[in-house]
């Protein structure tokens, strides 16, 4: 079928902006959105003529970006998910009654929890709430208690009896465990409230 | 695969999604029209939308990718068909049954007078 040009344009404007999206998701489903909004175009000119067309196109793009955004934030919160797993764990690994005796450990593992809680924060603003909140409210409390205790024993304000780091490891540990099933569904249908 | 009662509650979007493919295997576009057909109007699904959900819903097992073509020599074979699975049937019927016991409270209560 020969599409008017005001199709054709609408179409190859729009896969422009289509790259937006992130690569997996354009490899995935570039070319059948196309073909859907050339579709979406066809039944409009018959309906409305170039003015609808104009106004679809235009209802699409600002969707398109709006979702575009929603597909990167959901790749970063993911990663930042992984990154808070990988920085808990080094945490834990760093306050084990072992020496592990190699500097850069701690500050990597606050790196990576600072990455880590920035983009989970980002999803929260985006979606009210993250998929991984529990893991994500237990890691925070597990490190709290293991601050906690360190700064009371440091002020001599409380015996090093290792109470408050064996229960903040403990929380942290549920916590990883926690966000590691989490991720196992990141990607789950939108509730209403999303 | 989680249980079916783990996913809900179910966005209009997705329901509507998954009540369009429960009559048979659609492209996106078929998709689209089929929820605003079902909806009278009042729900169309904007193209950004439809396929974040698409991608989602595919993720979480609720709908597949058919590798059969209704009419293979008039389509475009870049196009894509999608039909609900075994387990979005469940997720479908599950969230329609608790929509319903959503509307019995409410007759009980007679919200509509």
């Amino acid at each position: 079928m020969r599409d008017t040009p005001l199709i054709d344009r609408a179409v190859r404007m729009l896969a422009r902006i289509l790259r937006l999206y992130p690569q997996a998701f354009r490899d995935a489903f570039a070319a059948d959105m196309l073909l859907t909004f050339r579709d979406q175009c066809r039944a409009k000119y018959a309906k409305s003529g170039a003015v609808g067309v104009i106004g679809l196109w235009l209802i699409t793009v600002l969707n398109v970006i709006w979702e575009a955004g929603r597909e990167h934030t959901d790749s970063l919160a993911r990663l930042g998910a992984l990154a808070w797993m990988l920085g808990g764990a080094l945490w834990v690994l760093i306050h084990l009654p072992i020496n592990i005796g190699w500097l850069p450990i701690p500050i990597f593992a606050l790196l990576l929890l600072i990455f880590g809680l920035a983009c989970l924060l980002a999803q929260v603003a985006l979606y009210a709430r993250p998929i991984t909140l529990i893991g994500f409210i237990l890691t925070g409390l597990g490190q709290t208690s293991i601050l906690a205790g360190y700064c009371a024993a440091l002020f001599g304000l409380w015996d090093q009896t290792g109470v408050p780091s064996l229960v903040g490891t403990g929380l942290q540990c549920a916590g990883l465990l926690m966000l590691g099933l989490s991720m196992r569904y990141p990607n789950g249908p939108r509730t209403a409230w999303q | 695969m989680p249980e079916p009662d783990e996913l809900l509650p179910l966005s209009p979007i997705v329901y509507h999604m998954l009540l369009a493919l429960f009559d048979g295997e659609k492209h996106g576009y078929g998709i689209m029209k089929m929820v605003e057909d079902d909806t009278k109007g009042q729900m169309s699904i904007p193209l950004g939308t439809l396929y974040g959900s698409i991608k989602r819903m595919l993720a979480a097992g609720l709908i597949a990718e058919t590798g059969e073509r209704p009419d293979p020599d008039s389509d475009d074979e870049r196009r894509r068909y999608y039909e609900i699975t075994a387990f979005g049937q469940q997720v479908l019927r599950a969230e329609t049954r608790r929509l319903s016991q959503q509307v019995a409270l409410a007759e009980a209560k007679r919200v509509l007078g």
